[in-house]
């Protein structure tokens, strides 16, 4: 793969899940994680001044949950590129949600590899062409 | 592998694109009629009362149903039929999708059997329940869940005893608890000794076993239990439960409830539950 990185920010309240995507980031070529956040409110921040071009997103968050937090990038940020990936991602009333305000995909835990993988090339391919 | 919604299953898939899933969502929105509706057009209350309920909920955060059976506008019984039509009758995220010409309905009924062979271990009448907990709704799917996550997050094989009504909790060092709220509200905690909370945090996380931390095994035990409760709470939506999860906590004062013993491969642990 040539050229720029797909720039990512993943958000979790979890140390667990952040270490784990940084892992599945880390073993794709075209991606690099330039940060992290913790929560919602956090994640807004970092998105205005990292401009990344993905965003890596859980839901159930303390503070500013993913669903809050997705609301004001999608407002403030409207270009931004955001996953919501979660544990209860799989719930209907969730993902549909999620889908509405502008998220691009909705993931659920446990983290599967090979989808996460999948839409890290997906978004590489994207932001090159 | 894995819960999930029809939806994610299609984008994951590469037959639609997320946008087409908005598009479709609007046009469910636009179709599908609320309870309040619903209650309206089946002459059980009239357009009046029903807007005296829109209007107190903008006051109070409760779902229709709730504030109207408050009121004494309508019965539970009646709210309970209403939410039967209204799960039956619905436009489903399928169907919208034949509808605005982005499938084909063939292709729907060959991706919706391919869907159901996906989920086929998770539907409820596959499940072989455990004895369930003062009826709450939500602990079947929970227990049903526990040792199949357990091994595919932390690759611990385990196999779930009966449970048992207790006071006193049992003496493991790690402790961690997720609350559920809603129609069947739960709290679950998870308890564990040294090891077994090690290896749990460690294959979570991929990071070194050693390596790790009082902070990282409470974070990674308490990460397993959001998993499981949000895949038990998207089982049990599917019947119309509807529940909400709040973040993990290592501060549970521990109470009264049902202890389910775990014979665990690595260390030892239990699984508590308590319907709140």
């Amino acid at each position: 793969m040539s050229g720029k990185k797909l720039a990512v920010l993943v958000v979790d309240d979890s140390r667990t899940v952040l270490a784990q995507i940084e892992r599945t980031v880390a073993a794709n070529d075209g991606v690099e994680v330039i940060g992290t956040a913790r929560n919602g409110a956090e994640a807004v921040r970092q998105v205005g001044q990292l401009r990344p071009g993905l965003v890596l997103m859980d839901i159930v968050m303390p503070d500013v949950d993913g669903m809050a937090a997705l609301r004001l990038i999608q407002s403030k940020y409207p270009e931004t590129r955001v996953a919501m990936l979660s544990s209860v991602g799989a719930m209907a009333s969730k993902a549909e949600e999620a889908f509405r305000l502008g998220a691009i995909q909705v993931l659920s835990k446990p983290i599967d590899e090979d989808v996460l993988a999948t839409l890290l090339a997906q978004e590489c391919e994207r932001a090159q062409a | 592998m894995g819960v999930k919604f029809f939806g994610q299953y299609l984008i994951e898939r590469g037959e639609v694109t997320a946008e087409q899933v908005r598009v479709a969502l609007d046009l469910m929105d636009q179709e599908n009629r609320s309870i309040g509706e619903l209650a309206v057009e089946g002459r059980l209350i009239s357009k009046a009362d029903a807007d005296k309920v829109n209007a107190e909920q903008r006051h109070r955060d409760m779902p229709f149903g709730e504030l109207a059976v408050e009121m004494g506008l309508l019965s539970e019984e009646q709210i309970d039929n209403l939410v039967q039509l209204q799960w039956r009758t619905r436009l489903r995220i399928g169907q919208a999708l034949v509808r605005l010409g982005l499938l084909g309905t063939e292709k729907l009924e060959e991706l919706l059997v391919r869907y159901e062979e996906d989920q086929a271990p998770y539907r409820i009448e596959n499940l072989a329940l455990p004895e369930s907990i003062e009826g709450n709704a939500l602990a079947p799917y929970v227990l049903r869940l526990f040792p199949n996550l357990l091994m595919r997050v932390a690759r611990i094989a385990t196999r779930v005893g009966g449970g048992e009504r207790i006071s006193e909790p049992p003496d493991l060092p790690v402790r961690v608890a997720v609350s559920v709220s809603g129609d069947s509200g739960l709290l679950i905690c998870l308890l564990g000794d040294d090891a077994f909370s090690r290896q749990v945090a460690a294959k979570a996380s991929g990071l070194d076993a050693e390596s790790l931390d009082r902070e990282m095994l409470l974070d990674g035990v308490g990460e397993f239990l959001n998993v499981l409760a949000g895949n038990a709470m998207a089982l049990a939506e599917r019947n119309g439960i509807s529940l909400e999860l709040e973040p993990p906590r290592s501060d549970v004062a521990f109470e009264s409830g049902y202890l389910f013993e775990l014979a665990v491969n690595v260390g030892s642990a239990g699984l508590f539950l308590k319907p709140l």
